[in-house]
């Protein structure tokens, strides 16, 4: 091989080399370009998996279709008007003799689970609601527990407390019975209770009963019933 | 010699390639260690606490029960709120303590009765783990637990309650798909309500009957439809108790759909043959595991085994009667398991195994072209997938307190010192329980009795509290004050 001719052979080989190099350049220029949209993706990917929750966390109160405060509060106003135009008391005034009406225990026909201390807080709300507590005022209306259960009460961990004739002397005119009722309708997403609350006096001296009037109210809770 | 450069040169590009994988992954190393460090913290948002199952096993229900209350947080929003005081309501009933029990249970109930809980952490329990999540339960736990309350409440004396709770109980077991095809249904819930109220008190009051067409109208009450039989036989007993005699014969119906082995027992209360229900828990219900993919599938597994074995019950005067449970929590786990994410943790395992695969055979191709960007992107895949196969795995928090199975046996008791002996030998083989000491019901109610059978082989003192309204038993112990008071009511 002639000198001339090695020349060109370098050359060529030389070309050849770097057209090799190009067009691995080249390949690696297309992978590169090719991968780009795919490394987007998951690195797109990974920061929402971290970022995302944190921002989409937005806050929902959760509901109950429970019996809420204002729905007992709500209930004594209306009790308190139906008794004021009811026969058995429209026509007393502040000078008649005493009333005083016992609220006996709650009879729960709803759905809703109310144990006994709950039953009595009721209770307890619905006397000392202001519209029945002007009741007092206006037609000397008064409402008290029974005694039985101020009997029971005094018979609790604060027995020593209490004062042991609190109650027995009261002269009850008249009961006063409650019962609730409920229906439910839910989906998986809201549940619907519209609750019933029957109120039944009786006078005690003849045992009939002189006022009778029903209450009603419904709740609606949105959410997953089980979440 | 040039083939030499062309080596050199080659060899120089490899070095170069591996140089640029090395820098290219330098700037995420501490990022990759926090990312490691977060995958390992959200494996760990399974609660962690003590087990009672050995006390269980040997009947020390009040060591059970103190153990677990040691245990209990008081912030509403912790994952362990609801899942603590529903252990310490079953164990406490365990104990004997109805009282105490009932405290509880209040706090699980207005819980159970608050919906939309976890709605603002939906998309993390999707994109995270369910254990950012209030527990709940699943919907067989949240009905076990209801009708446990029930129980609670019978025990005191409220079968109102009881039947609120029972009823309660069958509808957290619907199947509420099924009612989207009754949209109707919940349009005219008011007055269709109104009306069906208004029939009840007619109905109680001796009034005529409604107009049919619905079945609220028609009864004032709906048989739910479930497979729940103990809730259905609760519901019927505080029925009964209530003076509702075709509301209780309804749920009977339903019991007697469901185990006809129950006849006997149906017939017995059916003639109110009875004045104590003396209810039976047996073994340990089942554990939730994660198996499949990643542990992405949620599976209960026995830790006691199903046996359809009878519970002998021997009355002096009476003789022995043989009846089946009423109901095997193995079962109820298995038809009620609540699988709503689970689709979603599978697809992300899927996902996962795929962002892996994929994520390294980019970083192989981007280190051979020497391509910074293939690089990342594979790296990148990597951890997402390896992310989303840490979250994949289902949470496997449970109540481990409930039992097995439940019987339910329906007697007379007459004297407070009437033995009764119990023994179910597919549980604990020839032991045998005798009841001697007994609350006899003052009035025209039924009383309830609660008694959790241990696996031990000796004698046990099965702890018993006298309920509200009946005679104490003659040297029972006085009932505890409540340690709890019940929270506030209306928060």
């Amino acid at each position: 091989m002639t000198p001339g001719s090695w020349h060109k052979f370098v050359n060529r080989l030389s070309r050849r080399e770097a057209a090799a190099e190009h067009s691995q350049e080249v390949d690696r220029t297309r992978v590169a370009d090719s991968l780009r949209p795919f490394a987007s993706l998951w690195a797109g990917l990974l920061v929402l998996l971290l970022v995302g929750p944190m921002l989409v966390g937005c806050k929902t109160a959760p509901t109950t279709s429970r019996i809420a405060v204002e729905d007992y509060q709500a209930m004594a106003a209306e009790m308190s008007e139906s008794l004021r135009h009811s026969d058995a008391i429209e026509g007393r005034s502040s000078a008649s003799a005493p009333m005083v009406i016992s609220f006996e225990k709650v009879r729960n026909l709803s759905s809703e689970i109310m144990p006994s201390g709950e039953q009595w807080a009721v209770v307890a709300m619905v006397r000392s609601a202001q519209p029945i507590r002007r009741l007092w005022d206006d037609k000397r209306i008064v409402f008290v527990i029974p005694a039985r259960h101020t009997i029971d009460q005094r018979d609790t961990i604060d027995a020593e407390r209490a004062d042991k004739g609190f109650g027995t002397e009261r002269a009850v005119t008249h009961t006063i019975t409650a019962t609730f009722r409920s229906v439910t309708r839910a989906q998986s997403d809201r549940r619907v209770d519209v609750y019933a609350c029957q109120f039944e006096m009786i006078d005690i001296q003849s045992g009939a009963t002189v006022w009778i009037d029903e209450f009603n109210f419904q709740r609606t809770a949105h959410g997953d019933v089980r979440d | 010699m040039y083939g030499i450069k062309a080596l050199m040169s080659q060899t120089d590009r490899t070095t170069r390639t591996w140089e640029k994988v090395s820098d290219t992954f330098l700037l995420p190393r501490g990022f990759v260690v926090l990312l490691l460090f977060a995958l390992l913290l959200l494996g760990g948002c399974r609660i962690s606490r003590a087990s009672v199952t050995p006390y269980l096993l040997r009947g020390d229900y009040a060591a059970a029960r103190d153990v677990v209350e040691r245990q209990v947080v008081d912030d509403r929003s912790s994952r362990r709120y609801m899942l603590d005081r529903m252990r310490a309501g079953v164990l406490n009933l365990d104990a004997g303590d109805a009282v105490r029990s009932e405290a509880w249970f209040a706090e699980v109930y207005d819980v159970l009765r608050t919906q939309g809980l976890n709605a603002d952490k939906t998309v993390q329990s999707i994109v995270l783990t369910e254990g950012v999540k209030v527990w709940k339960g699943e919907p067989f736990e949240q009905a076990l637990a209801l009708t446990y309350y029930g129980f609670v409440q019978a025990r005191l004396g409220s079968w109102d309650n009881a039947r609120a709770a029972a009823g309660n109980a069958l509808f957290y077991l619907r199947d509420f798909d099924a009612d989207r095809e009754r949209e109707d249904r919940l349009i005219d819930t008011e007055e269709v309500a109104r009306r069906a109220i208004e029939y009840e008190r007619r109905h109680n009051e001796g009034g005529g009957n409604a107009p049919s067409g619905d079945e609220y109208l028609n009864n004032g009450y709906v048989v739910e439809r479930s497979n729940y039989t103990m809730a259905y036989l609760l519901h019927a007993i505080a029925s009964q108790q209530l003076d509702r005699p075709d509301e209780a014969s309804d749920y009977y119906n339903r019991v007697l759909q469901l185990e006809p082995g129950l006849r006997p027992v149906v017939q017995r209360l059916r003639n109110g043959d009875y004045n104590t229900v003396l209810v039976i828990a047996a073994g340990i219900g089942p554990r939730k595991v994660a198996t499949g993919p990643d542990g992405a599938i949620a599976a209960f597994r026995p830790s006691t085994f199903s046996s359809i074995g009878p519970v002998r019950v021997s009355e002096p005067g009476v003789g022995a009667v043989m009846i089946p449970p009423v109901t095997n929590v193995n079962t109820m786990a298995r038809d009620h398991r609540w699988n709503n994410l689970e689709d979603i943790r599978l697809a992300k395992s899927r996902l996962g195994d795929l962002a892996v695969t994929g994520g390294a055979a980019a970083l192989l191709i981007g280190a051979d072209n020497s391509s910074e960007a293939a690089m990342i992107a594979g790296g990148a895949a990597i951890l997402a997938g390896l992310f989303l196969k840490a979250t994949a795995r289902a949470n496997t928090d449970y109540a481990d307190v409930f039992p097995q199975r439940l019987y339910l046996v329906p007697l007379t008791i007459t004297r407070p010192d009437q033995p009764v002996s119990i023994k179910v030998p597919a549980y604990n083989g020839d032991h045998t329980l005798v009841i001697d000491r007994w609350d006899v019901p003052l009035g025209p109610d039924a009383a309830l009795r609660y008694v959790r059978l241990p696996r031990a082989v000796t004698p046990i003192d099965v702890p018993s509290r006298p309920a509200r309204q009946i005679v104490p038993g003659p040297g029972q112990p006085e009932p505890d004050p409540p340690r709890r008071r019940l929270l506030p009511l209306f928060r």
